[in-house]
């Protein structure tokens, strides 16, 4: 026994050690530096991003201005997990400054109120008027709407923070969310620090030259400055030459459309909408894209284009859904999945395409199993934002370090070459930087993407708020109940169309979209959302995801090769 | 054991369950009964059953942990019935090998999945090149896979759970029994029905049910395959919709209370054996040799059986190896740059400390919990101990981002246990919030030890005048060191590779564990997954020695380690 105690110990200790042999030269693996100062940042950017950016920001803090930082990640997750932690988080801070300034309990009104921006503009209203009092200890605690306003009312004048300084990355559509809680903040207590003060300071990097507020009606920062964009994202189809060429698809890809094609059956990945906002974005994309297209077509007004484009869309989008294997929250798993194989082709973030598609080059150099197309007319580019937590526990060094981002040197790490002088060290972020005046010869030199111009790209396509905009969470819903919900059933009737030979008659069926049409969706279905009851909405969702399923059940029954005379199969 | 003494015992062991497993699952899943105006209400659960959507979920879930605890028994029993009976070249490595297919870390044990399973993956490569399949018709096993897949892959990747609970309960058998039951005619077969099974069912069940419940309510695995018709996934996505609708906390009830319900009536039925032999054995049990050929049959069903359990294993390692990894059998270029990369990163040092650290404080912190509970729940004749018992199972069944999101909220600075956070170090949530998870296989494994070992022997030494506490140490817990090392290995494995805690309550890098260590480099741009499989594999690396070496140095198996 001895001889074998001896030999295991030897092996542990061995594989005990082994990552001390490993470790980095550089004094880089100590991650308490608690000697240096500390801005804590919530984000869902990749490790790559998370390294490339701490270590310039220390580096530049050490030279520009001889301190020692470091920069303390938080990432509980993706964005989805982010925001429910902070809902968490403010929550739980809110609900002790609340009890100790007002003695009364945290229920159900006061939780729901404090972080609702709906209730800013009544709030201006009751203080504008006489008898509007800051004291919450003359609360009347039966009057619910007295005690909802005064909950809104504590929490903007209060400083409570959740130990954060700074989000950054995700998309607008996250940050506005966040903005209108009242997370985010444009200027830290003391009005010196924070996005809005750095657009005091350098007013002329927030010029139509350098960084527009808006661009094709995409918000590429907030008004009050509570969240600044600093890079630029689209979302684009990445595929598999490889797995194209086996299915027998020899027309390139040119837009969404070419998704619905059923030779592409289980082959499609695709990101799931009720998880990011980002991906709802994508979605609505192809909405607008259809409406565009109606709109070129002679003969109708904005408002039938709108109505029309709409349904064209989700026939589109149930036929995707079809031909998808998944609806992933994961952002990488889409393109991972197109470059092994296990996909045909799926939606996915303009810098995953690219570097998956780098990653892939064949040895000639030339080509690359994974193709990324940005769909022309139906892809808006959009900002990637950072902002300032209400409560920021480092607001200076906060105030640096959006500083840093939106600098000159800090957009080159977003898309140099690694290793070139001023990027990036390791691998090559692939991502458009926000700052127009980036895009020269000079930095052109050393871009991975010196071909990519998103102001120029833009041009081309205009984001319409007012044709989409207001059913952003009713898209969601819609898709959630007609495609993801009973998704085995949708994919089992496509299947049976495809093994029937797409009758047209059956293909029409498929595609009723009665149930969720822009009359349905902006009358019924927006309304119920907004009155914000839970079961309500439970019980909707629970209707038009039976409606489609018995739906697409009775397709499957109908169509099966069985019900079929010899002479109609093939 | 005194009265007073279980009662005291009873009492500690439930309020630890009420504060760190009851409460913080209760504040998450509060939500689900409170409706929109702010009142108490069950509409959530009346919604949730009229929905065939959720409805299909709970059944599909029902038949998951079904099929994969009987396909989970039949791999496992025959394996340990040989390894009981027969003495076979390899044996001991064999048998030592038998865990490590439990022992596959998160997220990159998906990958390793796919390396084989994928469309151009492995498999399908093979069959290709074998003619058996067209190059230009892959199977799309994972798509395809659906239940079917979902059964077979968890089973493969829980059997050694139930061949540890069986072995142990094997190895506890008076070969005296056995004996007894051959003279009397009982020969072969009808033996191991009549008298064998019976005498092992505590083992056999302590198996059957951390498999049933684990595989009920199993999410990784579906996901694999895409299969989102189960309820562990349709909670895991009600929980990250951004409507932040409350009905997963619905589902999360009910999945909870099915579990329970699963768990009482298959313990009523199957559990309520206690069949402790009358004595330790009175005769050694020689093992016999075997012959070439049921030696070659031995090892042969070994080595199958946990040849393909561990070929996601040897897809992370392969992952940390290559370069790309596509439409070949093997990697078409080896590196090592990986593990230079990956353990040289500045995460990894400090998160295997970490994860050694955490795990081991829990396993302790288990072992003593989990042998209090069986004590009561074998030993006492407390009321409401059989809730207890049910209680103590169900750590297995909660959605890991459930009890994660409660103990985050519960220890957030004001709330009633932020003294649990040292300063910003999580470490004492983080190794409770471990202790629960993994306790009931240490529940589990001392219950079935519990019950194997008769009373009697505790009774003989107080009469001989050893006081009761010193009677149970002295006495019961030796005999049942079998169990406990079974139990306490299970444990302390499952805690370094434990995820959801990990993610949401280790929010500093330097208080990362592995498993956050290997999620943060998994998102690496380009290598990100062939990093995280190098520090997968190093866990791997790791887990194998200690339950391969503690398989060694314990003297041939797990299961067979005391005979007189």
């Amino acid at each position: 026994m001895i001889p074998r105690l001896t030999i295991v110990l030897l092996l542990l200790a061995g594989v005990l050690i082994a990552p001390f042999a490993f470790r980095p030269s550089d004094g880089n693996s100590d991650l308490t530096r608690s000697q240096s100062e500390r801005v804590v940042i919530i984000t869902p950017h990749n490790e790559s991003i998370q390294s490339e950016f701490a270590r310039g920001f220390t580096a530049y803090m050490k030279k520009d201005h001889q301190r020692d930082v470091f920069v303390d990640w938080r990432q509980p997750g993706g964005t989805s997990e982010i925001a429910r932690f902070l809902r968490s988080e403010f929550a739980t801070r809110f609900e002790t400054l609340w009890k100790k300034k007002t003695g009364l309990p945290f229920s159900l009104t006061p939780r729901e109120a404090f972080a609702n921006g709906k209730l800013d503009a009544p709030l201006e209203e009751a203080k504008a008027r006489q008898g509007w009092s800051d004291d919450v200890t003359l609360l009347n605690r039966e009057d619910k709407e007295q005690v909802a306003l005064a909950a809104r009312n504590l929490f903007l004048e209060s400083n409570e923070g959740v130990g954060i300084d700074l989000f950054f990355g995700g998309g607008a559509y996250d940050f506005s969310k966040q903005a209108s809680a009242g997370n985010l903040v444009g200027f830290s207590a003391d009005g010196k620090y924070g996005p809005g003060a750095l657009a005091k300071e350098r007013p002329e990097w927030f010029s139509d030259e350098v960084m527009p507020a808006t661009v094709s009606g995409e918000p590429f920062r907030d008004a009050d400055f509570r969240w600044v964009g600093t890079v630029l994202s689209a979302f684009g189809i990445c595929y598999n030459t490889d797995v194209l060429d086996r299915l027998g698809i020899d027309e390139p890809f040119r837009g969404w459309s070419d998704l619905e094609n059923p030779k592409l059956f289980g082959q499609i990945a695709l990101a799931d909408p009720t998880k990011s906002g980002s991906t709802t974005k994508a979605f609505e994309m192809l909405i607008q894209e259809k409406i565009q297209m109606r709109l070129a077509a002679s003969g109708l007004s904005e408002s039938e284009a709108i109505e029309r484009g709409w349904d064209d869309a989700m026939r589109l989008i149930l036929k995707i859904s079809a031909n998808s294997r998944y609806f992933t929250d994961s952002a990488a798993k889409v393109p991972r999945d197109v470059a092994m194989g296990d996909a045909a082709a799926g939606m996915c973030i303009d810098f995953y395409g690219r570097t998956f598609n780098e990653l892939y080059r064949r040895e000639d150099g030339k080509d690359s199993r994974v193709q990324f197309l940005m769909p022309q007319g139906g892809t808006s580019i959009g900002a990637d934002p950072i902002g300032m937590f209400r409560g920021a526990p480092n607001p200076e060094l906060a105030h640096r370090f959006v500083e840093f981002v939106l600098s000159p040197e800090g957009q080159k790490l977003w898309n140099y070459e690694s290793g070139s002088p001023g990027g990036p060290k390791r691998f090559a972020l692939r991502r458009p930087p926000i700052r127009k005046d980036f895009y020269t010869a000079e930095n052109r030199e050393f871009m991975t993407d010196p071909e990519v111009n998103p102001y120029e790209i833009s041009k081309g396509f205009t984001y319409h708020p007012e044709w989409t905009g207001a059913l952003f969470a009713s898209l969601r819903f819609v898709i959630k109940a007609s495609c993801i919900d009973p998704h085995e059933e949708q994919q089992e009737a496509w299947e049976t169309l495809i093994a029937a030979g797409m009758p047209e008659e059956g293909v029409r069926e498929f595609e009723d979209i009665s149930a969720i049409s822009y009359l349905e969706t902006t009358e019924r279905i927006t309304d119920i959302l907004r009155e914000k009851d839970k079961i309500k909405e439970m019980r909707l969702t629970r209707e038009l995801s039976e409606h489609f399923r018995t739906h697409y059940e009775a397709i499957t029954s109908k169509w099966s090769a069985p019900h079929l005379s010899p002479s109609e199969t093939r | 054991m005194s009265r007073r003494l279980s009662i005291l015992i009873y009492g500690i062991t439930a309020v630890f369950f009420a504060l760190f497993f009851v409460y913080p699952i209760g504040h998450t899943v509060k939500e689900a009964f409170v409706s929109t105006n702010g009142g108490f209400t069950i509409s959530y659960f009346v919604e949730l059953f009229q929905n065939p959507i959720y409805v299909e979920g709970l059944i599909n879930s029902f038949y998951m942990g079904l099929f994969t605890t009987i396909l989970a028994l039949a791999i496992a029993l025959p394996l340990a019935l040989l390894s009981n009976k027969w003495l076979f070249p390899g044996k001991s490595l064999l048998n030592s090998l038998i865990l490590v297919p439990l022992i596959l870390p998160p997220f990159v044990g998906a990958l390793g999945v796919r390396q084989f399973l994928g469309q151009s993956g492995v498999l399908n490569t093979f069959l290709i090149d074998l003619g058996m399949m067209e190059a230009s018709a892959p199977f799309d096993w994972l798509g395809e896979g659906r239940l079917f897949g979902v059964v077979i892959m968890n089973a493969l990747h829980l059997y050694p759970i139930a061949y540890l609970n069986i072995s142990a309960a094997l190895a506890n058998l008076d070969p005296a029994m056995d004996e007894a039951a051959e003279n009397l005619g009982c020969h072969g077969i009808r033996r191991l029905f009549r008298v064998t099974f019976p005498l092992i069912m505590p083992g056999l069940f302590a198996g059957a049910t951390i498999i049933f419940i684990w595989s009920f309510t199993e999410l990784g695995v579906p996901l694999i395959f895409d299969f989102s018709r189960v309820t562990s996934v349709q909670i895991f996505e009600g929980i990250k919709d951004l409507s932040g609708n409350p009905f997963p906390y619905a589902l999360v009830v009910v999945m909870l209370g099915a579990t329970v319900i699963f768990y009482l009536i298959g313990k009523a039925l199957f559990g309520r054996e206690n069949m402790a032999s009358s004595g330790r054995a009175s005769t050694g049990r020689s093992l016999r040799k075997a012959s070439p050929l049921v030696s070659a049959i031995c090892i042969g069903a070994f080595s199958i059986v946990t040849g393909i359990a561990i070929l996601p294993h040897i897809g992370v390692v392969l992952l940390s190896l290559s370069n790309d990894w596509y439409e070949t059998i093997l990697p078409t270029s080896l590196t090592g740059q990986h593990y230079t990369d990956a353990l040289g990163h500045p995460l990894t040092l400090n998160s295997i400390g970490n994860s050694l650290k955490y795990a081991s404080l829990a396993t302790g912190l288990d072992l003593i919990i989990g042998v209090a509970v069986a004590y009561v729940v074998v030993r006492t004749k407390l009321p409401g101990r059989q809730f207890l018992d049910a209680m103590a199972m169900l750590p297995l069944a909660v959605p890991g981002l459930v009890l994660a999101f409660g103990y985050l909220s519960m220890t957030r600075e004001g709330q009633p246990f932020d003294f649990l956070i040292l300063g910003e170090d999580p470490i004492l949530i983080l190794v409770i919030a471990y202790s629960i998870r993994r306790l009931p296989y240490v529940v589990r494994s001392a219950a079935a030890g519990f019950q194997q070992t008769s009373v009697s022997l505790e009774e003989a030494a107080q009469n001989l005048g050893c006081p009761p506490i010193k009677a149970i140490a002295k006495v019961t817990l030796p005999l049942i060191t079998a169990n406990l090392i079974a139990g306490g290995l299970l444990a302390f494995s499952f805690a370094m590779l434990e995820v959801s805690d990990s993610l949401i309550l280790a929010e500093q890098q330097q208080h990362f564990p592995i498993t956050k260590a290997i999620y943060a480099l998994i998102s690496s741009l380009g290598t990100g997954p062939n990093l995280a499989s190098a520090l997968g594999v190093w866990a791997m690396v790791f887990l194998a020695i200690t339950i391969v070496g503690a398989g060694l140095i314990l003297g041939r198996k797990l299961g067979a380690l005391f005979r007189i």
